[in-house]
């Protein structure tokens, strides 16, 4: 049977992936804008940032509205609590990509303290890891949801590989300080993003398993 | 302590669930029960714990009531019922030969979807099973009779008034006056078959606080329609389909995340 209620949850559901496209493109631009010493693609990158902030609060509205008016039960509930969180985890991850942005905006007024390797590398994970959180959201997929949880490993060696790295240079020149602290802070910052989107595929997960797999509960 | 309770019996429609095995007052084991020639209820094996909320949800027509009914044996008034299967009151089936229907009766009351008080004043309703049963003295009869309305939550708003026809009451007080009759007779277990589909919503849920209130002293089971009406007041919920039991579980467990597709197709209205 058709619902109208199907209909509702579709119009969330293509909320969550405009959100989600968003999202991909700030993280994406925010790295750019670091490595290609752009200063206009930072503007771009808190104005977007606005964007996403309405939606979050649209798709909050929209939550609440199908929680009041259809009292969904099941799968449709986990389905509309997941959406709510992952809403939040991605309104975050706009967050952290201005902060990776307002960091780029200092580190473009001095010089390249050494060439970006690791850091676009670990952009272009973390902005996959989001896609991929939401695309097991959209086509129902947990095994791909699975499998970014995985990947959350790999962007978090890069973290410490990058930190390391910098280590080295602040302990030769005390005058590298500044502009390594600001390269220690894009990695935390894409480490978080790595995070949110390790928390998408969990919630993805919850909404099509009903398991909770939060904090390793699995294994306890 | 609580474990997880692996029914006996073979057969394939049993249920495992987490029940604390020494509080089931109503064991249900393989109940089959057919009008005439059609099996309305199929192999149904179901443990009902003592002092909780047990409500049976299914689309019209799958048995829920017929099962309910078989509880009292209230299916023996209608010609051409048959009954297989057992159900244990406290370890005894009410089934057996040598069991008095009555006696039955008297321990599991049972409330009807519409309201069916006597065309009697409101203390003659409630005192009626009693004073069939021969109940002793006026003054304890007077007293057992204000628990009753208590217990039924409508003292306060009868008190004043118990020699009037209970007709006169509204939908929601009759509905209430024909617990507090249930009530009257102590029984062990009280069967809602439908309770509230009569009724507005404040008569609704003033039964339903009535209900999350009776529990402390009976078992309950109740039938109903209103799937949140489910979710809202039951510990343990029952889905069947055509006959069978589906799916038996905590209730918060079905309505979040159920174990079978039929059952998270009905709860979420994809059919039904």
């Amino acid at each position: 049977m058709e619902r109208h209620f199907d209909e509702e949850l579709s119009g969330l559901k293509s909320r969550l992936l405009k959100m989600s496209a968003l999202v991909e493109e700030v993280i994406s631009r925010s790295v750019k804008a670091l490595v290609e010493r752009k200063a206009e693609l930072v503007e771009e990158v808190i104005k977007n940032d606005e964007v996403i902030n309405m939606l979050e609060i649209e798709i909050d509205e929209l939550c609440l509205k199908l929680l009041a008016l259809y009292q969904p039960a099941a799968v449709d509930l986990r389905f509309v609590c997941s959406a709510m969180k992952i809403n939040n985890e991605l309104e975050r991850i706009g967050d952290q990509a201005v902060n990776i942005a307002e960091r780029a905006r200092e580190v473009i007024k001095e010089p390249l303290l050494k060439p970006l390797i690791d850091i676009p590398r670990m952009g272009l994970l973390a902005q996959k890891m989001v896609k991929d959180a939401i695309d097991a959201l959209v086509n129902k997929d947990d095994v791909l949801a699975g499998e970014v949880c995985r990947r959350d490993d790999e962007v978090d060696s890069l973290n410490n590989q990058i930190f390391r790295e910098l280590l080295t240079y602040m302990i030769e020149d005390p005058k590298t300080i500044t502009r390594a602290v600001e390269l220690i802070l894009v990695g935390r910052h894409l480490e978080r993003i790595a995070d949110h989107a390790t928390n998408i595929s969990e919630d993805v997960i919850y909404f099509l398993k009903g398991k909770n797999i939060k904090h390793h509960l699995e294994d306890q | 302590m609580v474990k997880l309770v692996h029914s006996p019996y073979p057969s394939g429609h049993r249920q495992s669930i987490v029940h604390n095995e020494t509080n089931i007052r109503i064991s249900i084991r393989d109940l089959n029960i057919w009008y005439a020639s059609a099996r309305a209820v199929k192999d149904v094996s179901l443990d009902i714990e003592k002092n909780k909320v047990t409500a049976i949800i299914g689309p019209s027509g799958c048995g829920k009531s017929t099962l309910i009914r078989a509880v009292n044996r209230m299916n023996d008034i209608i010609p051409g019922v048959k009954v297989k299967g057992e159900i244990l009151l406290d370890g005894k089936n009410i089934y057996d030969e040598d069991i008095d229907v009555v006696t039955i009766r008297k321990m599991v009351g049972m409330v009807f979807q519409r309201s069916n008080p006597f065309p009697k004043s409101i203390f003659e309703n409630v005192a009626y099973g009693l004073k069939i049963n021969g109940f002793p003295g006026k003054k304890k009869l007077a007293e057992r009779i204000e628990q009753s309305l208590k217990d039924a939550a409508l003292w306060d708003e009868v008190k004043d008034r118990l020699g009037d026809s209970a007709l006169d009451l509204s939908g929601g007080q009759q509905q209430r006056l024909c617990i507090a009759r249930a009530l009257a007779v102590e029984p062990e277990v009280v069967l809602f078959d439908e309770p509230c589909s009569a009724l507005d919503p404040v008569a609704t849920a003033r039964i339903e606080e009535l209900i999350q209130e009776l529990k402390e002293k009976y078992t309950i089971v109740i039938v109903t329609h209103n799937m949140q009406q489910a979710a809202r007041i039951s510990d343990f919920c029952t889905f069947l389909m055509l006959g069978e039991l589906i799916e038996f579980d905590k209730t918060d467990k079905i309505f979040t995340t159920p174990s079978k597709k039929v059952t998270e197709d009905y709860i979420t209205g994809r059919f039904g």
